[in-house]
């Protein structure tokens, strides 16, 4: 144990040194050099070059998935306002669960018995809805029969 | 034109944050730089908005520019009339004077951490809320409040509309609100500018109440490890409100210290209440950092209790207070309105929970070290603290560093706390929280390498 806090002392001594704190401070500016260019190459340089000069809602496409946001976009148009919405869908990630919601409002988002059920790259059927408006083979709108 | 009416909805949030803190720094009492005053004004004046817009809503009220800005503006008139009568600006410029003597390796530093502002107001603005948090949390509530020009709890009760974490503090919904009344509509680009102002506030903040305990090369020290640690940097551009979180908790515990530093000035006590309320104000995780600074000040007060002199014992009992006041108040609305929180509630508070949780602690203790020795989130920092305390232990708990140590490790082990007794699968919980919980200890970190950095290298010779 001794050596070991002989080994300490001697490594505290040093760490009280002036060289030690510009060697710290050299290895930390390094460091945040690297990872900044790391960041920058493995990725973010790419994605900057892809949104430069988008405009907003090409924007939100870029983030939200193009195909995605068109759907979302489509079903703006279709469902009229004031009515309320359910999401079947088979999502990249479970991100896509909130672009539906947030993009959809003022729809509102009813998990138990909304008017409308919007179908996304699924085949989703339930009793008493009915065909609304398609998109797509997998991508269309139910309504509740009235 | 939108990003113009982003910009004068933050000046008049500066406008409505102005009065409360010239009251709270003391009319015509000289001490803080003008830049400290303005950062303050933006930080407190987002809250201030934020919680009038709250109760607005409980009052059944719909905000709106006007009803919001009329009281500021009588009040804003009020203060400057008093401030003129008092010289006040000839003294705030008296007290920025004597700035000299900035060598090289400060201007390397100064020009880092401003490259690093703008670089994040860049990385910002290129692309709109994306995060998982900052478009179901947070943007969505926004748009919202700003479509209904009201919190409208109705909708957040109804199971059917599945509102994610309806008991979350609302101050940076209702912030990002405040913003789309500007902009007319719900830009979620644009509004991400709140970020890195509110970086560029904490950087101002940050460095100027470091600069009055630890002289001014340690604190642009501090102040630069902080700026450039990519994880901290990284969450002032993605519309979480951890950023708020960590600006609120950081300068309420510094202006804590720097009461008990700094001859007990009230006013640092006073901002510390201000921001802490405000840490509370701005996520649940607030509730358990702001425990930190009570705790603190109660270790102080049984330490120091024959030093103390009555009206610090009374101004402290006071902070306390407002503190508790302000979780017992939070903690009733949570209870009358029926919320529940999926991570921490009434039923994981029991002993049981935590010693049949025990199993998770070596869990725990590598999440830990892994953030310890992982330099692509944290730079070196969370490795200098550990080496620091290591071989500075008896440094680290000696005179009035030990506060800032004691602060420190409460943070750490609350969250270890946190995860023990969680209901969350502790895997799940540590691998999307673990890192964000730590970062909310970040600015304490920076804090206590700052602090010892000045102990040892720079000794007392260039504080105040």
């Amino acid at each position: 144990m001794s050596v070991i806090a002989g080994y300490m002392k001697r490594f505290r001594n040093y760490t009280e040194k002036k060289t030690f704190m510009r060697a710290v401070f050299a290895a930390w500016v390094f460091l945040w050099a690297l990872f900044l260019m790391r960041g920058l190459v493995k990725g973010e340089f790419a994605e900057y070059k892809a949104l430069w000069g988008l405009n907003l809602k090409e924007k939100r496409a870029y983030v939200t998935g193009t195909e995605f946001y068109e759907f979302l976009n489509f079903c703006k148009k279709n469902i009229p306002a004031g009515n309320d919405f359910m999401v079947r869908a088979e999502y990249d990630t479970s991100l896509g669960y909130f672009w539906a919601p947030y993009h959809l409002y003022p729809l509102v988002r009813n998990i138990r018995n909304p008017k409308y059920i919007i179908c996304y790259k699924t085949k989703y059927e339930k009793e008493g809805y009915e065909l609304a408006v398609r998109l797509g083979r997998d991508k269309y709108i139910l309504r509740l029969k009235k | 034109m939108e990003i113009l009416s982003i910009i004068l909805s933050f000046l008049c949030a500066a406008l409505a944050g102005f009065s409360p803190v010239f009251w709270t720094l003391g009319a015509g009492r000289p001490g803080f730089p003008k830049a400290e005053k303005a950062a303050l004004s933006f930080v407190v004046g987002f809250g201030v908005i934020s919680f009038q817009m709250f109760v607005y809503s409980l009052l059944g009220i719909r905000y709106g520019i006007a009803n919001i800005m009329f009281p500021h503006v009588i009040i804003f008139c009020f203060t400057s009339m008093r401030m003129l009568k008092k010289g006040e600006a000839a003294k705030i410029d008296a007290s920025a004077a004597g700035r000299n003597g900035f060598g090289r390796i400060d201007i390397f530093m100064a020009a880092v951490i401003a490259f690093q502002v703008l670089h994040t107001f860049f990385r910002a603005l290129i692309k709109p809320m994306d995060s998982f948090d900052s478009i179901g949390n947070f943007a969505f509530k926004a748009k919202l409040f700003f479509f209904e020009r009201a919190v409208d709890y109705g909708m957040f009760l109804d199971p059917s509309v599945n509102i994610q974490h309806p008991d979350y503090p609302l101050f940076l919904p209702l912030s990002e609100a405040w913003m789309y009344l500007f902009a007319g509509r719900a830009n979620d680009l644009l509004v991400k500018m709140l970020f890195p102002a509110l970086l560029l506030a904490f950087v101002i903040l940050f460095y100027y109440s470091l600069r009055r305990l630890l002289g001014r090369r340690a604190a642009l020290v501090s102040t630069f490890f902080i700026a450039t640690i990519p994880h901290f940097v990284n969450y002032a551009t993605i519309g979480y409100a951890e950023f708020p979180l960590i600006l609120f908790f950081t300068l309420s515990f510094i202006y804590l210290f720097s009461w008990i530093s700094r001859n007990k000035d009230d006013r640092f006590l006073h901002l510390s209440a201000i921001l802490a309320v405000l840490a509370l104000w701005s996520k649940q995780e607030g509730a358990m950092l702001i425990l930190i600074n009570m705790a603190v000040l109660a270790l102080y007060l049984v330490i120091s209790r024959r030093a103390l002199r009555r009206p610090s014992v009374t101004d402290a009992v006071y902070y306390i207070f407002v503190i508790a006041l302000a979780m017992g108040s939070r903690l009733a609305f949570i209870g009358f309105m029926g919320f529940e929180n999926e991570t921490v509630n009434q039923s994981t508070f029991g002993l049981s929970v935590a010693l049949r949780n025990l199993d998770r602690i070596p869990l725990i203790l590598y999440e830990y070290q892994k953030h310890i020795f992982g330099p692509k989130k944290w730079n070196l920092s969370l490795f200098i603290f550990f080496l620091g305390l290591v071989l500075h232990y008896r440094r680290a708990f000696r005179g009035e560093f030990k506060y800032i140590t004691i602060g420190v490790l409460l943070g750490f082990v609350g969250y270890a706390a946190v995860f023990v007794i969680t209901p969350l699968e502790i895997r799940y919980h540590l691998q999307t929280a673990g890192s964000r919980l730590l970062l909310h200890m970040i600015g304490l970190v920076a804090f206590w390498i700052g602090y010892l950095t000045k102990e040892i290298y720079f000794g007392e010779d260039n504080i105040h």
